[in-house]
């Protein structure tokens, strides 16, 4: 109970710095938003008129509290462009990014975790160099380039699947998936080499231990000790790295939302921040930074669950 | 499976070995071909303004979207510019962006993660805590607010992507520093009497740098390809300056009948990462450096 107080006190300090931190960033920075609006060549009178219009001539401890009551009430204020609520234009836009993000990390484990056994499993041998030697070719390449690849490679001269354009859930599953399909898969081409990294390395450490040993000496076959036996003890790490890869995959999803056109919250923060949007840019990433760190809180607990070791070190 | 000795032993003899030989080649030429590659692409860089290119501006629009010939090698894009020279000059600003914004990583994280370190208590709680909340929002989206409103531009996005790589150094400076803290020569130092500022650059400093300076190699992939992901959203230098994130971005939309508008800068921004990604690892397996918790 205690623990879990002090956990709830560091969460909200950590979210309250994360506030501090986003109006820092869009307040404090040079760069005049009224300038940024108006652009280089508005006359000062306009730009006094347009400062005064935003609220942006009062003090900045005024307006930061001003700011954090309406941010905490739900109101995190209008989009200079389009006049829409921010929060509105957020939850449009969330179930595109989630849908984008839960796809290509299942790709993603789909494909690194039995690359990654087996390496571990045939550790020095040519397999496990040609593993090794192709995730450190994917983590070479930027995310853009892989989707740039796709789409030249199956929707330009294959034809096979759409290069831009989303159909939501209401134009059927059917539909959506092939939407979709691309842009999870160029994101998850980018995650995979992490993972599988990371669980080779563990996996590689976990089958010298002592109880793999006595598992072999029993005669359990080898797939029973990798999937039963190792791959739960290695699954650990790889849990908190989704987390922390939760920061990588919002980052990704701005590039590959905005190279296939889907209408999520990667593209509004680029467009946004390309049009100078002040308060879109302010809300979004207020938003994406607490909900991040509410997915690592998340995983943190899982974690704790799940590993034995945690949960009887807590226990205790 | 192998057992464990077989999995160890190439690491400790590596260790043995004088410091750096891990450039000469043990088995495969990777590590030479990178650093060709690199020695190669930076010396282009540097000397881009004075090797006779074709100005990587002005286009020939007469010429657009030739592919690969003799007298273009490169071919040209959508305005007839020379891909060429746009590759050369667009690696002139990302190699300028990596170095830029690694040095202000490793030079603000590294004094952040020694302070943090070896004075501890209130200074630690407040470096690392500073460093925490910077770490709390996705570096990319964080580059991308932050580009927004200094406005696009080269010295800002040095400063930007620099600026988000000041907690990661620190982390490892502090990691080791606390390490380090803690050895007789230090000891040995404080009982001579020597000041504090003495024995954090004299002592220790010297024995962060084989943690910081490999981890720096690895940052500038990373600093490339951000600097790439700004590029393509516009928000790297301004255009018709070249950038290799930008010229993809802006020739994507011919990738049918041009593909090699697009694909001749990302295949050199994808070989210059990779040729440092090699060399990192080979730094990092040198220097037996853990892949510490970021």
């Amino acid at each position: 109970m205690r623990r879990f107080f002090w956990r709830l006190v560091s969460l909200l300090v950590i979210v309250a710095a994360v506030t501090v931190l986003t109006f820092a960033i869009t307040e404090i920075l040079p760069g005049d938003t009224a300038v940024a609006i108006l652009g280089e060549s508005a006359t000062p009178d306009l730009i006094a008129a347009l400062r005064e219009e935003l609220g942006l001539d009062r003090p900045l401890t005024v307006r930061y509290v001003e700011w954090l009551s309406k941010a905490l009430s739900g109101d995190l204020g209008h989009s200079y462009r389009s006049n829409e609520a921010v929060s509105r234009m957020v939850l449009d836009r969330l179930p595109v990014t989630l849908e984008l993000i839960v796809l290509s990390q299942i790709l993603a484990l789909v494909v690194a975790v039995p690359l990654g056994i087996l390496a571990a499993y045939r550790v020095g041998s040519r397999l496990d160099r040609l593993i090794t030697a192709l995730s450190v070719g994917f983590l070479s390449t930027p995310p853009f380039l892989l989707g740039i690849l796709l789409i030249y490679g199956i929707s330009v001269h294959a034809g096979l699947l759409p290069a831009a354009g989303f159909k939501s859930l209401q134009d059927g599953w059917g539909a959506n998936l092939r939407s979709m399909l691309l842009p999870s898969l160029t994101l998850a081409l980018a995650e995979c080499p992490v993972y599988l990294r990371l669980l080779r390395a563990d996996m590689i450490t976990t089958l010298q231990q002592d109880f793999v040993l006595v598992a072999r000496a029993k005669g359990l076959e080898p797939h029973e000790i990798l999937l039963r036996h190792a791959l739960k003890l290695s699954s650990f790490s790889l849990v908190t790295v989704i987390g922390v890869n939760m920061g990588r995959l919002v980052g990704g999803s701005v590039i590959v939302e905005t190279m296939f056109s889907l209408p999520g919250i990667g593209q509004m923060i680029a467009t946004a921040a390309f049009q100078h949007d002040h308060f879109a840019i302010q809300g979004v990433i207020l938003l994406v930074a607490v909900g991040f760190v509410l997915v690592n809180l998340l995983v943190d607990a899982i974690y704790t669950v799940l590993d034995p070791r945690v949960r009887h070190a807590l226990r205790s | 499976m192998r057992s464990a000795a077989s999995v160890l032993r190439p690491a400790q003899e590596r260790r043995r070995a004088p410091a750096l030989l891990w450039l000469r080649v043990h088995a495969t030429p990777a590590p030479v071909l990178a650093t060709a590659w690199l020695v190669l692409i930076v010396l282009a860089a540097i000397a881009a303004p004075w090797i006779g290119l074709r100005s990587p501006i002005d286009g020939d629009l007469m010429d657009t979207l030739t592919p690969p010939n003799a007298d273009y090698w490169f071919g040209t894009d959508s305005l007839g510019r020379d891909i060429f020279s746009r590759s050369i000059y667009g690696a002139r600003v990302s190699f300028f962006v990596a170095t830029g914004s690694v040095s202000i990583g490793l030079l603000f994280g590294g004094a952040l993660g020694l302070a943090a370190g070896y004075f501890s208590g209130v200074v630690d709680r407040i470096v690392m805590g500073a460093m925490t909340v910077v770490l709390c929002f996705p570096a990319l989206i964080l580059a991308i607010a932050i580009v927004s409103n200094l406005g696009p531009g080269l010295g800002n996005v040095t400063i930007t992507i620099g600026f988000l790589f000041v907690p990661a150094f620190a982390r490892i400076g502090r990691a080791n520093t606390l390490v380090f803290r803690e050895r007789e020569f230090v000891l040995a130092a404080q009982a001579l009497g020597a000041m504090v500022p003495r024995i954090l650059l004299r002592e220790i400093l010297p024995n962060l740098m084989p943690a910081l300076l490999s981890y720096a190699l690895v940052m500038l992939s990373v600093a490339i390809l951000a600097e790439a992901a700004l590029g393509f959203l516009g928000l790297s230098v301004r255009p018709p300056e070249p950038s290799w994130g930008g010229m993809v971005a802006s020739e994507r939309g011919n990738l049918g009948e041009a593909p090699h508008a697009v694909f001749i800068p990302a295949l050199l921004m994808f070989l210059s990462v990779l040729a440092i990604n090699i060399l990192g690892e080979r730094a990092r397996r040198w220097f037996d450096i853990k892949s510490q918790a970021l």
